[in-house]
C-alpha cells in the first residue's frame, strides 16, 4: 500500500514538475554582450580578494582574467582608433581597468583610467580619481631599480614596502582598493619570512610567522600562513635532529620535542580548514613529520 | 560418585580435579624446554671480538635467513591449514566446513607464487655490496634473482597504469609510463608492451589533428542604452541605472543588479530567481547572482536549515557516525546505519542524544549554515522566523570553537598541544605502583617512601620548568632505574602501556639523560577516586568504554561488560606513560555480562599458557580448560594444538583443537 502510495506520489510530482516547466519557460531573446558582461564584472567586483578565493573558480581560473578577455575581444570587434572611441568604447576600457585593478597589473590600469579620463565625457571622474589611486599603487608595487647586494638590504627594502602599504591601508582600507592593499602587504610579509627563515635564526623566523598570521588573522591565506608556522618549527626539529646524528653538542630533546608538538598543532589548525587544497596539505604534513620523527627516533642513541 | 550431589558442585569438584592435572603437567614440562645456555654465550664472545665489517658473504647469508623465514612462516601456515583440514575430516565436519578450510589451503598455495614480503628488505642488504661492485658470485646470484621479480613486478604495474592513461586519453602519460617499461627491459612484459605501443599509436591517430581553427570575423552589436546603463552601474550610480534601459531580458537583470546592491533584497532576488529560469545567457547569470549566498540568503539559509535538520535527525540516531556518513549510498553508509540500528543504541543512545540535544549539548558542526544564517538574520532581520534563528545562533555562536578563532588571545596565537599523537623524545614519566616500591625489588630510598605516603603510585620523569614534586638524589636515580631495568629484563614486571623491550628503551633513555646531569623528579599520585555511577551511565548511555578503579565497563552492540581484574595492583595508566607494576603470581578476570536475554558471569585465569574459566552462563554452570599441549612439548611451531577439557552440568568432554592464535 505505502509501495503504490510512493508511486503515485512520483508520478504527480513529475507530472506537476513537467507542466510547471512548460508554463515558465520564456522565449529566448537576443543577449547583450556588454552589458551582461558588465554585470558579471559587477557581481564579482563584490568579492573581497584579501578575505576570500570566491573570485578563484574550482579548475583555479580567475573570474577577472576570463572578464579582461572578454573585454579585450570586444574591443578587437570594435576595432576602433582611440579618436573615434565612443560611449560604448569608453565603458569597455573603464571595466577593462576595474578588472586589471583587481589582478593587480596597476601600471595597465593607470594607462587604462587615464585613456577613459582623457576623453572628459562618460565615467570621466571616475576614473580620473581612480588613476590617482591606482598611480599610487603602481608606485609602491614598482620592481626595485637595482638588485640588492645583501640579505640586510633585502630585509631593509621588505620592511619599507610593508610600511608603504600599510600607509595605503590607513588611507584606502575602507574602499574598494583596501583588499588590494592587504594583499600586497600580505606578500611581502610573506616574503619577510622567507628571508627570516634563510638568514636569520629559527626563532626569529618563527616570531616572523607569528606576526604574519596576527597581521592577517581574516586573511584568505590564514591556512597556508598556519602551514608556513608549521614547516618552520618542524625545520627547527630537523635542525635539532642534525645535532643528534653528528653529536656536535648536547641534542636538546625537549627542545625538539617542543618544536615537533608546535609543528603538529599548526598543520592540525591548518587542516581544519574549509578549502580542501589546503587541508589536504596540512594532512600530508602531518604524516611526512610523524615519518621522520620515527626516522629520527630511531637514531636516538 | 556424585549423584547426590548438585549439579553446580559436580562441575567443580571436575574443574578442581582437571586443574590440579594441569598444574602437574605444567610443572613437569616447563623445565623442559632446556636452554642452550652455553652455545649462544660462545656465539656472543665469538661476535664481540670480531671487528671486521660485515663480509658480502655474511650479507648474503642475512638477506637469504631473512627470506627463509617468512618461507618457514608460509609453511606453516599451509601446515596448520592441512592439520585443520585433517581435523574436520577425523571429527566428521560438515563437508562445507571442509570445503572451506581446503579452498583456504589452495589459497595459500596459490599465493606462493608472489614474491616473499621481505624481498625489499633483503634486497637493502645485497644493493650496498652490488653498489660498489662486489665479485660474490653468490650475492650476486641472490641480488640478479629478487632483483629480476622486482623489476618484473615494477614493469607490470607501469604497463597496467599505460594503458590504463591510454583508454583515458592521457596520452604524454602513457608515454611516460612506456618509456619506464622498456627502460626497465622485462623480459616477460616486452610483448606486452609492444602490444599497448601499438594500441596507443593507433589511439593517438584515431583523434583528429586540431586544424587552425579558421577566425571568425567578431562582431559586436550595441544597443544605444547600453553604455549609459553600463556606465551607471560601474560608476555605482544605481539610482540612475534603475531609470535606463529597455525591457530587454538584459537591461531587465543589469537594472536588478543595480537594485540589490542599492539594498533593496528582496524584490531583486525574486527577480534573479525569475530570469534564472531562462535557458540563456542571461539566466546563467541570473542564476549566478541567485546562488551568492549573500545574495539569495533566504534560500540558502533554508537550504542550509534543510540538510541541518537532516543531519541533525541523522545524529539523534546514530551519533557522529551516522550524520557524517548516513547520506553516504556506499559500504560506509551502510556500516554507519548497520551500527546504529543496535537494539542497545536504539533503546539507550537514541533516546540519550535526542535529550541532550533539547539542550543544546549535541549539534553536529555546520560553517555553512552558521554562515548562512548570519547572512539571513543580517539582510532579513524584521522576518517571522528570524527571532528564533537569531536566538539559537547567538547561543551556538557563543559556544562553538570556529577554527579561526581557535588558540587567539589578546591578538596572539597560542598554538595548543597537538592532539596528534607522537611519541616524544624526551622519556615520558614512569609510573611505579605502591607494591613494587614496597617490595624487594627497588631500593628503599626516603624520597620515593615519602612520595609514597597516602598515594597510589608514584610518578617519576625529567625535570622540566613545570614539574612538582621532590627531586630524586642522582645516585638513587641511577640505581633506581639500573634495577628496575634488571627486573624488567628478567621479565618479572608487569608493563602497562607498552611492550617489555620498550619500556627497557624507556628506562635506558632516563638513564642516559640523568649521566647527562638532568634530574629526576618523584610525585606522588593520588588513589583514583572513580565516581561509579557516572562512569556506568556513561557505559551505559554512551556507550564509552570506562574505568572506576580495577573495574572496567564496555557495551558492545547488543550486551553491556563488566570486568574486574584481579591480582596486579589496579593500577591506572595514563597516555603517554610507561606503568610499571609487580607480576602477580596469579592473574585473572572477573566478568559479567549482560544482554536483552541473559546474564553471564564467572571467572577467567592462566597460568603458563593454560587458560581456565568458570562461569554461569544461560543459567548453567560451565568450566573450560586448555592446556598448550604442543608449546610445553616446543612443537607450538609445527603441530599448534591445544588440550581442551569442557566441563559442563552432565559431562566432562575432552578435545584437541588448533591455537587460533596460530
Amino acid at each position: 500500500m505505502a509501495c503504490l502510495r510512493g508511486t503515485l506520489l512520483i508520478g504527480a510530482s513529475v507530472f506537476l514538475g513537467a507542466c510547471a516547466g512548460s508554463q515558465t519557460s520564456p522565449p529566448p531573446t537576443q543577449a547583450r554582450p556588454l552589458t551582461l558582461q558588465v554585470a558579471e564584472l559587477q557581481m564579482h567586483l563584490r568579492n573581497d580578494t584579501y578575505r576570500s578565493v570566491a573570485h578563484i573558480g574550482p579548475d583555479g581560473e580567475n573570474v577577472f582574467e576570463q572578464a579582461l578577455f572578454a573585454f579585450e575581444r570586444m574591443q578587437t570587434a570594435r576595432n576602433l582608433d582611440y579618436d573615434n572611441w565612443g560611449d560604448e568604447d569608453i565603458v569597455i576600457e573603464y571595466a577593462r581597468a576595474r578588472a586589471l585593478e583587481k589582478l593587480r597589473r596597476y601600471p595597465e590600469a593607470v594607462a587604462a583610467y587615464a585613456r577613459v579620463a582623457q576623453k572628459g565625457s562618460l565615467l570621466a571622474n571616475e576614473a580620473l580619481e581612480a588613476r590617482d589611486v591606482m598611480r599610487r599603487f603602481a608606485l609602491e608595487g614598482a620592481p626595485a631599480e637595482r638588485p640588492s647586494s645583501s640579505p640586510e638590504e633585502d630585509l631593509a627594502r621588505i620592511e619599507a614596502r610593508i610600511a608603504a602599504w600599510d600607509e595605503l591601508i590607513e588611507t584606502y582600507g575602507s574602499s574598494s582598493f583596501g583588499p588590494l592593499a592587504r594583499e600586497e602587504a600580505e606578500a611581502w610579509e610573506i616574503l619577510r619570512v622567507e628571508l627570516y627563515g634563510r638568514f636569520k635564526s629559527a626563532d626569529e623566523a618563527v616570531a616572523a610567522c607569528n606576526r604574519l598570521i596576527e597581521r592577517n588573522r581574516d586573511s584568505k591565506l590564514y591556512p597556508e600562513h598556519l602551514i608556513r608556522l608549521g614547516d618552520l618549527h618542524a625545520e627547527n626539529a630537523r635542525r635539532e635532529s642534525l645535532v643528534l646524528r653528528t653529536q656536535q653538542r648536547t641534542f636538546d630533546a625537549q627542545r625538539y620535542d617542543r618544536s615537533i608538538g608546535a609543528a603538529l598543532a599548526a598543520y592540525e589548525l591548518a587542516a581544519e580548514a574549509r578549502r580542501d587544497g589546503v587541508r589536504r596539505q596540512a594532512q600530508t604534513r602531518i604524516s611526512t613529520l610523524l615519518a621522520d620523527h620515527e626516522g629520527v627516533r630511531a637514531h636516538v642513541r | 560418585m556424585f549423584a547426590d550431589r548438585d549439579k553446580p558442585t559436580r562441575v567443580g569438584i571436575r574443574a578442581l580435579v582437571v586443574a590440579a592435572l594441569v598444574g602437574l603437567i605444567v610443572l613437569i614440562f616447563n623445565g623442559s624446554a632446556a636452554a642452550e645456555e652455553r652455545e649462544q654465550i660462545e656465539a656472543a664472545a665469538r661476535t664481540l671480538s670480531e671487528r671486521e665489517p660485515m663480509t658480502p658473504a655474511e650479507r648474503v647469508e642475512v638477506a637469504e635467513s631473512k627470506i627463509g623465514a617468512e618461507r618457514k612462516e608460509r609453511i606453516l601456515r599451509a601446515h596448520s591449514r592441512l592439520l585443520e583440514i585433517g581435523w574436520q575430516v577425523l571429527t566428521q565436519a560438515s563437508p562445507r566446513r571442509v570445503l572451506s578450510e581446503s579452498r583456504d589451503l589452495v589459497k595459500e598455495l596459490w599465493s606462493w607464487r608472489k614474491p616473499y614480503k621481505v624481498e625489499g628488505e633483503a634486497l637493502e642488504w645485497l644493493e650496498p655490496a652490488v653498489a660498489v661492485s662486489s665479485a660474490d658470485p653468490e650475492l650476486i646470484r641472490l641480488y640478479t634473482k629478487m632483483h629480476a621479480r622486482e623489476v618484473k613486478e615494477t614493469s607490470h604495474a607501469a604497463l597496467d597504469q599505460a594503458e590504463a592513461a591510454a583508454s583515458r586519453g592521457h596520452f604524454e602519460h602513457a608515454d611516460a609510463r612506456l618509456r619506464r617499461v622498456f627502460e626497465l627491459n622485462s623480459d616477460a612484459d616486452t610483448e606486452r608492451a609492444q602490444e599497448v605501443a601499438t594500441r596507443l599509436s593507433e589511439l593517438r591517430n584515431s583523434v583528429p589533428a586540431i586544424s587552425a581553427v579558421a577566425e571568425a570575423p567578431l562582431e559586436l552589436a550595441v544597443a544605444d542604452w547600453e553604455a549609459p546603463l553600463s556606465a551607471a552601474l560601474l560608476a555605482g550610480q544605481y539610482d540612475r541605472a534603475l531609470e535606463l534601459g529597455t525591457d530587454e531580458p538584459s537591461a531587465v537583470l543589469a537594472r536588478e543588479a543595480a537594485r540589490y546592491l542599492l539594498g533593496d533584497l528582496e524584490p531583486a532576488v525574486r527577480s534573479f530567481e525569475e530570469l534564472g529560469e531562462r535557458e540563456d545567457r542571461v539566466g546563467e547569470l541570473a542564476r549566478g547572482w541567485s546562488r551568492r549566498p549573500d545574495v539569495n540568503a533566504q534560500r540558502q539559509f533554508e537550504l542550509e536549515s534543510r540538510g541541518y535538520q537532516f543531519t541533525r535527525m541523522l545524529g539523534w540516531i546514530g551519533g557522529t557516525q551516522l550524520a557524517n556518513n548516513g547520506r553516504a549510498l556506499s559500504s560506509r553508509g551502510y556500516r554507519a546505519w548497520r551500527d546504529s540500528l543496535t537494539p542497545f543504541n536504539v533503546a539507550l543512545s537514541m533516546p540519550t542524544r535526542i535529550y541532550k540535544d533539547v539542550y543544546r549539548d549535541w549539534r553536529p558542526e555546520n560553517e555553512d549554515l552558521y554562515d548562512a544564517a548570519f547572512e539571513y538574520v543580517a539582510q532579513f532581520p524584521d522576518a517571522s522566523d528570524s527571532d528564533d534563528t537569531r536566538a539559537w545562533l547567538a547561543e551556538s555562536v557563543r559556544t562553538r570553537t570556529d577554527w579561526r578563532s581557535r588558540g587567539w588571545s589578546d591578538g596572539h596565537l597560542t598554538l595548543d598541544s597537538p592532539s596528534t599523537r607522537f611519541q616524544p623524545m624526551t622519556p615520558e614519566p614512569v609510573l611505579l605502583s605502591r607494591e613494587l616500591i614496597e617490595s624487594e625489588r627497588v631500593s628503599d630510598v626516603a624520597e620515593l617512601q615519602s612520595a609514597l605516603a597516602g598515594a597510589g603510585a608514584v610518578q617519576i620523569e625529567l625535570e622540566t620548568n613545570q614539574s612538582e614534586g621532590e627531586p630524586l638524589p642522582w645516585r638513587s636515580s641511577l640505581t633506581l632505574l639500573a634495577e628496575l631495568a634488571s627486573v624488567l629484563e628478567d621479565r618479572q614486571l608487569r608493563v602497562i602501556g607498552v611492550d617489555n623491550a620498550r619500556a627497557i628503551d624507556h628506562l635506558r633513555r632516563l638513564e642516559s639523560h640523568v649521566r647527562s646531569g638532568r634530574r629526576l623528579m618523584v610525585e606522588s599520585v593520588p588513589v583514583e577516586a572513580p565516581s561509579l555511577v557516572s562512569r556506568l551511565a556513561g557505559t551505559v548511555f554512551e556507550g564509552t568504554s570506562e574505568r572506576a578503579g580495577a573495574l572496567r565497563f564496555s557495551r558492545g552492540e547488543e550486551e553491556f561488560y563488566a570486568l574486574r581484574e584481579f591480582g596486579g595492583s589496579h593500577l591506572h595508566c595514563p597516555d603517554n606513560t610507561v606503568c610499571l607494576d609487580e607480576n602477580p603470581a596469579l592473574s585473572g578476570t572477573f566478568y559479567g555480562k549482560v544482554d536483552l536475554e541473559d546474564l553471564d558471569v564467572g571467572v577467567q585465569t592462566s597460568f603458563h599458557r593454560a587458560y581456565f574459566s568458570l562461569g554461569v552462563n544461560n543459567g548453567l554452570p560451565n568450566a573450560s580448560l586448555v592446556l598448550p599441549i604442543a608449546y610445553w612439548m616446543g612443537l607450538a611451531d609445527w603441530v599448534p594444538l591445544e588440550a581442551q577439557v569442557a566441563i559442563g552440568v552432565d559431562a566432562i568432554s575432552f578435545g584437541p583443537r588448533l591455537n587460533p592464535q596460530h
